[in-house]
Formats: C-alpha cells, structure tokens, sequence
C-alpha cells in the first residue's frame, strides 16, 4: 500500500495544488504581463521620447492600482517628494544624503503611523524599489554619471517604468534612459521572456506544492523529534526562498518584456538580466556567495550606494551599515531586522575567518571562488576541499536556521525569538564559535 | 435444589444486564485515553481485547489499523476540552475513577451534556485522523482535491488544503457504528447520530484560510491560500455555544418513518448543526456514584458574582458556600531580560477563596 499511498498523494497533489496554483498565479499576473508588452510594442513606433515617457507612467499607474487600489497614492505620494527634493536641491552637491535622509524619515513616518500593517507590508516590496531608485539617481546626480535633473516626465517614466514597478528590480537610471532607445524586437528577447515567465511559474510551485511536504513524501526521511524540527525548518525555509525566486524571475519576465534589462558590447545585444542564482543559493559555497545571489540588483545597489560610501568608516561598520540599510529597505519588521543583522555579523565573521584561513594555509578557501590565476599554493588537494565544504554545510544550516519562520504573515518579536530558541539558538552560537576560533588564529 | 435454583438464576440474570449496559454505552471507545502508552491499539489480537470498542469497532480497528492511534489522540483532546469548555459548571466533564465509560452513565440518559460529548467525539475524531494526514503520518490520505474554485473572498484555492473530508467519512465509520448497530428506530440512537454529525459541521463552517505572500522580499504583492481547520479548542467553544441552545426532542412518527422533533411545539425543527437532547439532565448537585456525579460539594466557587454559571449561588445550588482566606505566592514585577528571558519576583498575596460546603 505504500507505494499506492505515494501515488495517490501525487496525483492529488496535482490536481488539488499543481493546477490551482499555477491558475492563480498567471491569474494575479497577466496583466501586467499584457502592458509590459503593450508598452514595448508603442515604443517601437517611433514615438517622440515625451510620448515614450507617459505611456510607461500611464501603464505603471494602472498596474500599480491593479495590485494595490486605492492604497497606490503612499507610492505616489513618495516619488512626488523624491521629485520635489530633487529640484530643490539641484544645485547642490549633496542630493544624495539628503534624499536619502528624507526617504527614510518618509518610511519611518508610514511604518509607525499612517496606516495599519497589512496594507503596508504589501506595498513595501514597490516603495522599496521606488526609494532605491531614487537614491542611486540622487547620487549619480551628485557624481556627474548623470548629468543634469531629469524632467519630472522623464523622472515618472523612471519611476513608474512598468517593467519595474511591482516586482522590481531595481534598474539605473541610465539602464532606463537606454531602454527608452528601444531596442529591435527579436527572438532572443522573447524567448528570454519566456523563458523567465516559465520558470517563475516553476519556483511558484515549488514554494507552494513541493517545499511543505518535501519530508517524507518527496523524500522518505521521518527522523526522530530533534531532526523533524530541522527538517520542519528546511522545508519553511526552501519555501521562502523558492518564493523570491519565483518574485525574482517575474521581475526578470517584466523587466525584459517591456524592453530593459540587456547588455551591449558594439554590436551584440544581449538580454541577460539575472536577478537571482537559486543554484548558488541551494547549493552554497559561502554566506557571502548566498547574500549576492539572493537579489543581484539589490547587491550592486547596496554595494553601490552605501558600502562603497561607508567603507571610510571601517569595513566592519561598513558591513553593518549595509545590512543596516537593507533592513530599513524593507521596512520596520522586527524579523527581518533580526535576519539580516544576524546574517551580516555571520557574513563577516566567515569572510574573516577564511581569509585568516587562506593566508594561514597558503589554499584556495576564501568565500569567493578564486580565479584561475591566483597564487595560492594549494588549490585542488583534497583537504582544501574539505574545508570548503565544511563551510558550506554550514551555511546551509545557516539558510535553514535564518529562512525557518518566515511565515505568511509578519511575526512578533517573541514569535522569531521563540523560533530560535526552538532550534536552541544553533547559528548564533556557531558563529560565535568560529568568531573566538578566529581570535584564536590571529 | 432450592439454593442450587437461586444461585442459576441470579447468575443468569448478571449476565444479561452486563450485555445490556456494554452494548448502551456509545462513547466507551473514549476509555482508550485510559491505556498506557505502551499498549497497542492496533493489530488483530490487541484490538480483540479493548474493552472499550463494539464489535463493529473492533473490525475497524483490525482494518484500518494504522488509523488507530489518532483515534487514541482524539479521545483524550475529547475529555482535555470537555473539562476546558464545562470546567466553571457544575457537571465539569468529571471522569469516573475506572472502567470503559470514562464519564459515567449521564452519557446514558439522552441528557443535553451526552449530546455535548457525542458531537465533541464525532469531531475529535475527524480532526485528529485529519492531522494524521496532513503529517503524513497515515498513508492511504493526501490533499483534499474537493477544495477548489474561486473563495467568496475572490482568490484562488491552491496548495494542499487538509483532507477534512478523509477524517469526516472515518469519523463516520468508526463513531456511528455503535448507532447504526442498534437500529435507527429508537430515539437513542438517532439522537447521537445527529449530534455526532452536529460535531463534524462544527468543523467544517468553521475552516480557516492560511495564505502565503509572493513579493519582493517577502512583501505580499501576490498570495496563494489554503483552506485549514480550526483549532480543537475552536471547534470546542463552537460546540459548547450549541450545547447551551440545544433543543429537547422526542421521538415522533412521521409517515412510515420515525424522526426527532422538538417537544414544544412552537420550536423550530433542529438543523442539522443544532445538538439535540431527549431527556432533561439531573441538577449534578449532590454525589450519586452509581450515575458517575461527584456533586459540587469542595468545589471553588465566585464570591463576587451572581450570574455567572460559576457564581457560588448557582455552583453549590443554594446558600451552602463558605469564604476562607489564603495565602498564594504569585510572580510579579516581570522584566525581560536580555537575551532572552523573563524574570520575575515572587510575591505573597492573601486572597479570599470561596468553596461550595460539603
């Protein structure tokens, strides 16, 4: 009976998960799909760039109201002070702290007061975006990379550009000014974008249909109380992340089908954007891999704008101002503040600790994978592996431990807490573990 | 041969009131809660030797062995949130002190509380087979495939809603069976099949929808949902709240067909969510043993009100309560402590108790 059991549950899971949430997920989605489109094919009319620029703010309201309603005017309301400082600021040389200063007061003042909870966590992923690109216009502003204050059409059409706007990602300005070029309509970016809508799909339904029951149906493991927790925790965890995978090949399907999102080098047009690399995530070599892979974009822009900046003050500081910035990105919760100090004290202590590591042996076993050329002396020997491996054990049980309760809904403090004491504190307490190992190499 | 006579005959009679009251007793299959843990309740020969079970309930267990052990979860969340729900009412879901009628005979006398415990039975059953599935822990049950279409609040079922409707169809093979068993024209019986299917709707009008969020970090641009059940407790105060409307019945002729309706006239027929009872139930005042009613006597009782269902007036049926002082040591002053605990000093109190006089 057994194996009939296994077969019965899987056809069910197919009928009862499989269909349904692949039918709501196009469901909630091909309308945006549908304007990304729309607004690349009008691009390609010839129109005069003013055109060009309204039609990506008329198609990003209307999106924006299809997810949000009525709740949108918080989004509006951000990119219209972000304008506003902008131009009154365009003749100094600090648009940058300053903008950045006023976006974080604006979030602080919504988080704490101007509305309840739910409806702002479900915005938070779109002012996210809207404050990240801001800020990096603001400073390119500052820099000369761009080189005058855009026009507030040209600004809007940055802003609420369609193929960003709900799912992000973040883009430059200037990757915005060159898709207003618009580029040839191919086969290669159709089937770039296709190729992303099918596999969002396919994250969607590994976080919904396959992660919650990957033990024991999908893989026969039971374990005793102590291991079920873990593998609990897994699960929650390969689900989340399945989830941003999926959020993250949509935000690569809209962005390239409204005609961003490519590389030119002379002639070739490529379409390539990439905004997550589950498989360095799954399969990790370092926390620090994990971190970038998680939301590319997000990286270069954190990398960009605030730890290039704060670099001056110490690479500690500077690490913990990053992880800083990124918690406040996304908004009060105490959770995610929680998972990403956490996740920025255990990033350095690994970066430390294996760059002692490598000096110490002479071996290839910093977090980053070393190119062909290093000097190191021990490269391919089988204990170097073994400590690289090691290391990614752990950072799997890192995933697993960080990725646990993340749960439909934002948690209380007590609720992470109480998740962590369950899982009796096992990453905090390694990461000091290997943090008093590495005072000991010093 | 007068001696010899009267000894036959005596040892006759037993017998059959023993049958009698072993088959009459619908809810024994809860006494399961009394095994210990190391005793098997599945496999030919075990299920052969719980007392507790009918015939017919012996034959499932022998079946559908591997289902068993929820049942054995499931009569202890009954008697658990039996003594929650009633635990400020006189008859408080006391249980006799051994043997397979774990409450006592009041679940023999068509009472208004046996209607209470058959629904919460029916429904422990469902819920705990239903866990079983949802964990995995029982093969033959997967996801619930019936729940689909598009919700009345407009988004999509998906993902692996519990198997409500695996747990339901065993809660009526295993808990109707003593019913069906004895003939569905006497009121006794159709009264606990009502209740007991009273107690699965309890569940299932009151699912819960989980979702899940798709967006950027987490965020919930896009959400998938689920149907779950209710917590036990839930289903408890839903069907307490049933209890306190319940309606007395009677068995009455309508055509060639027998059926409850309600004694008093003026009242509507019961739905098929209402709990229904036939008889009036005892005050639960004073110990009777033989009925399994410990009585009030020694109970602890509220001095400051009057109307509640606990107030000393109500709880010890009359003025027969008195007020005694005593010393409790209480925490207080909390702080938390970082990282990550709560502290708290120990206090004294006096505090005034009121018990019901023996």
């Amino acid at each position: 009976m057994g194996s009939l059991s296994r077969q019965a549950f899987f056809q069910e899971l197919g009928s009862g998960c499989l269909l349904p949430t692949v039918q709501q997920g196009l469901e909630q989605v091909w309308q945006l799909l549908l304007i990304c489109l729309v607004c690349r094919l009008s691009w390609r009319l010839g129109l005069p760039n003013f055109l060009k620029h309204l039609s990506t703010v008329v198609g990003g309201f209307y999106t924006l109201y299809l997810f949000f309603e009525l709740h949108m005017v918080w989004v509006v309301l951000l990119s219209l002070l972000c304008y506003l400082i902008l131009f009154l600021c365009r003749h100094s040389s600090s648009r940058g702290p300053f903008l950045s200063i006023t976006i974080l007061i604006y979030l602080l003042l919504g988080e704490l007061h101007m509305m309840d909870t739910t409806t702002w966590h479900k915005m938070r992923g779109s002012q996210m975006v809207v404050a990240m690109k801001a800020v990096s216009l603001a400073f390119d502003l500052d820099k000369g990379i761009v080189d005058k204050v855009p026009s507030p059409v040209e600004f809007m059409g940055y802003i609420y550009f369609v193929g960003t706007v709900i799912f992000g990602p973040w883009i430059s300005f200037n990757s915005y000014m060159d898709a207003v070029e618009s580029r040839k309509l191919s086969v290669s970016w159709f089937m770039k974008s296709v190729i992303s809508c099918v596999k969002s799909q396919l994250c969607l339904l590994i976080s919904n249909c396959v992660a919650p029951y990957l033990f024991p149906y999908f893989i026969p493991v039971f374990g005793n109380k102590l291991l079920r927790k873990w593998l609990q925790a897994y699960e929650n965890s390969l689900s989340f992340h399945f989830s941003n995978y999926f959020v993250s090949f949509l935000g690569e399907t809209t962005t390239t089908l409204a005609g961003a999102g490519f590389t030119e080098e002379k002639d070739n047009l490529k379409w390539d954007m990439t905004i997550a690399k589950p498989l360095y995530v799954e399969f990790p070599r370092s926390m620090v891999e994990v971190v970038t892979s998680w939301n590319l974009p997000m990286s270069r822009w954190l990398n960009t704008y605030v730890f290039r900046k704060a670099l001056r003050y110490g690479s500690f500081t500077a690490i913990i101002m990053t992880y800083t910035a990124s918690a406040l990105l996304h908004g009060l919760s105490f959770h995610i503040g929680a998972v990403l100090l956490t996740l920025g004290f255990i990033t350095y202590i690994e970066h430390v600790l294996r760059k002692r590591l490598s000096a110490i042996l002479n071996a290839c076993v910093l977090s980053k994978r070393c190119p062909s050329d290093c000097k190191h002396r021990h490269k391919k020997e089988l204990w170097v592996y073994l400590i690289n491996g090691t290391f990614s054990m752990l950072a799997l049980l890192h995933l697993t431990y960080l990725g646990s309760d993340f749960r439909p809904q934002d948690g209380v403090a007590s609720h992470t807490i109480q998740k962590w004491t369950q899982l009796s504190w096992t990453s905090h307490w390694l990461t000091f573990a290997l943090w008093v190992f590495y005072r000991l190499i010093l | 041969m007068p001696t010899v006579s009267s000894v036959t005959l005596t040892g006759r009679l037993l017998l059959l009131l023993l049958w009698a009251a072993h088959l009459a007793m619908a809810t024994n299959w809860l006494s399961l809660a009394r095994l210990s843990r190391s005793r098997p309740v599945s496999g030919a020969e075990p299920c052969g030797r719980l007392r507790g079970l009918s015939p017919g309930q012996v034959g499932v267990c022998r079946a559908r062995g591997e289902v068993m052990e929820s049942v054995r979860k499931a009569s202890e969340m009954v008697i658990e949130e039996c003594q929650h729900q009633f635990r400020n009412r006189r008859w408080n879901c006391s249980t006799t002190p051994r043997g397979i009628n774990v409450f006592g005979r009041v679940m023999n006398q068509g009472t208004r509380e046996a209607a209470f415990v058959h629904a919460l039975s029916s429904a422990a059953v469902a819920v705990a087979v239903t866990r079983g599935c949802s964990r995995g822990e029982l093969e033959r049950c997967g996801c619930d495939r019936k729940v689909r279409g598009v919700s009345p609040e407009g988004f999509q079922w998906s993902g692996c809603s519990d198997n409500l409707s695996y747990g339901v169809a065993f809660s009526q093979t295993f808990v109707d069976e003593p019913e069906r068993a004895k003939g569905m024209s006497s009121g006794r019986p159709l009264m606990n099949i009502h209740n007991n299917e009273a107690g699965r709707k309890a569940i299932l009008h009151n699912m819960q929808v989980e979702c899940k969020c798709h967006g950027v970090s987490g965020s919930c641009e896009l959400r998938t949902c689920w149907k779950v059940m209710p917590p036990f407790r839930r289903v408890g105060a839903v069907l307490k709240e049933r209890f306190d409307g319940a309606t007395e019945v009677r068995l009455t002729r309508v055509g060639s067909r027998t059926a409850l309706l309600p004694r008093d006239p003026q009242v509507k027929p019961p739905a098929t969510r209402d709990l229904v009872y036939l008889a009036p139930s005892p005050d639960f005042c004073r110990l009777d043993p033989d009925n399994g009613i410990p009585g009030t006597a020694g109970r602890r009782c509220n001095g400051t009100s009057r109307l509640a269902p606990d107030g000393c007036e109500l709880l010890c049926c009359g003025p027969g309560f008195r007020a005694g002082r005593a010393e409790v040591v209480q925490r207080c002053s909390c702080k938390f402590s970082w990282c990550c605990s709560v502290r708290c000093q120990q206090c004294k109190n006096t505090v005034l108790i009121h018990t019901c006089r023996e």
